[in-house]
């Protein structure tokens, strides 16, 4: 067996989740340029209709994941995909997507042109947080003009799990797949603090920033190992790599598994001293995970900083 | 009356003399109006007939359109102006009023 030193990482990145993911990577299909090439416009009355059509379909799909996700008690991302149902219904957008159909007279293009427009404003605005919001606005955007296109947003029931990659992964993508199908993330852009990667945070998916240089070099269904502890990426690695890691993913799973056993279980000692068993937590919103999953019963080190700044999502 | 076809309206706003509620709000909670609190004032708003505008130094926005409401990039201890008229404006201020001094039930 080799040594961990002698197993050189086709890249790194920065690990912002610590864990082991051994899984093939879906690329998520961020351009939506193929499909527009091939697009014919109907008449006019015609493209404005798939427009209605497609924020109300956006809308309600959006209201049902709002549903489910609140049914799982992921409160976090329901709120997120709720912020997104109200743009689906944003009467400025609809307005400004029906003006530019007058114009270039397609359905999909009037929408892309629009939602550009919104998340160019928000580009400007000097606030961090507000700033990121564009993601958001482009995510709903894309999930309209999908809708026009009659793009099907794969179901992942029933699949192996996958690593996600793409340079921005919109929230809603990650936030409609269930923690069981996603083995990992990998993100090119560098921020710690968009929606993908608080969503993956709450769910404790091993994730991986930074790494849009790289991109390139992954193709969709390559095998890939990430460690989201040092970066580390090996793409289609040697099987002595893979056993190396296979084996620590083993032991990561081994030891969750006795965690979990543990949990409930009194912080006691042998012979009887009960001691307090406290997480250590960055936000608030990591309270609810170290008492469900971790079984804590106070707060050790508390990450006061994060408080000061606003760029968390509310 | 006459009604102007087609104003936007903040132009229909400014241009009726006829009186409408207007106040000054703190911006309170600790985020700010984010995509949460956008969410939820958006969504109140809409409850409501009366068209209702928020007013910056800068500019003035549809407050049903939470576009709108995220451009203006309020953080916590904007002050901002409500306006609201309508038929049912009272109700429409209280409400919004209320949400805004509820923090929109954010921990301190």
């Amino acid at each position: 067996m080799k040594q961990q030193d002698d197993l050189k990482a086709d890249f790194r990145g920065k690990g912002v989740i610590t864990g082991i993911a051994i899984a093939k990577v879906r690329k998520i299909e961020e351009d939506l340029s193929k499909y527009m090439a091939r697009y014919h416009a109907d008449s006019l009355e015609q493209e404005i209709a798939k427009i209605h059509a497609s924020f109300q379909n956006v809308s309600v799909s959006l209201s049902e994941n709002v549903q489910n996700l609140k049914a799982k008690g992921m409160e976090e991302q329901a709120a997120i995909m709720e912020a997104h149902r109200v743009m689906a219904q944003d009467p400025l957008l609809l307005q400004n997507a029906l003006s530019k159909v007058e114009t270039n007279h397609s359905a999909p293009c009037a929408v892309l042109e629009a939602t550009e427009e919104a998340a160019a404003m928000f580009e400007n605005i000097p606030d961090a947080y507000f700033r990121e919001r564009a993601v958001d606005i482009r995510d709903v955007g894309k999930s309209i003009v999908r809708d026009i296109l009659g793009i099907k947003t794969g179901s992942y029931a029933g699949q192996e799990a996958v690593i996600l990659c793409g340079n921005e992964i919109e929230p809603s993508v990650i936030a409609n797949i269930p923690t069981e199908q996603i083995a990992g993330v990998l993100l090119g852009q560098g921020s710690t603090t968009c929606h993908a990667v608080i969503i993956a945070k709450a769910r404790a998916i091993p994730t991986i920033v930074g790494i849009e240089a790289e991109l390139t070099h992954i193709s969709d269904g390559d095998k890939l190992i990430i460690n989201g502890e040092t970066g580390e990426v090996f793409i289609n690695p040697q099987p002595d790599i893979e056993a190396f890691y296979r084996q620590k993913l083993q032991a990561q799973l081994a030891l969750k598994e006795y965690y979990e056993r543990l949990k409930y279980l009194p912080a006691e000692t042998t012979d009887g001293r009960r001691v307090k068993l406290a997480a250590n937590i960055s936000t608030h919103l990591d309270v609810e995970a170290a008492i469900k999953n971790f079984g804590a019963e106070g707060v050790g080190l508390f990450r006061s900083e994060f408080l000061l700044k606003t760029a968390l999502f509310c | 009356m006459k009604q102007a076809k087609r104003k936007t309206v903040v132009a229909e706003l400014l241009e009726r003399k006829c009186p409408m509620l207007e106040k000054e709000v703190l911006i309170a909670n600790k985020t700010g109006l984010h995509a949460r609190p956008a969410s939820m004032f958006v969504q109140t708003a809409n409850k409501f007939h009366s068209k209702i505008v928020l007013k910056t130094a800068q500019k003035e926005v549809d407050a049903k359109s939470i576009l709108s409401i995220l451009s203006l990039g309020l953080t916590k201890g904007s002050s901002v102006i409500l306006q609201v008229e309508g038929d049912d404006e009272e109700a429409a201020m209280q409400s919004l009023t209320d949400l805004i001094a509820s923090k929109f039930g954010e921990a301190e």
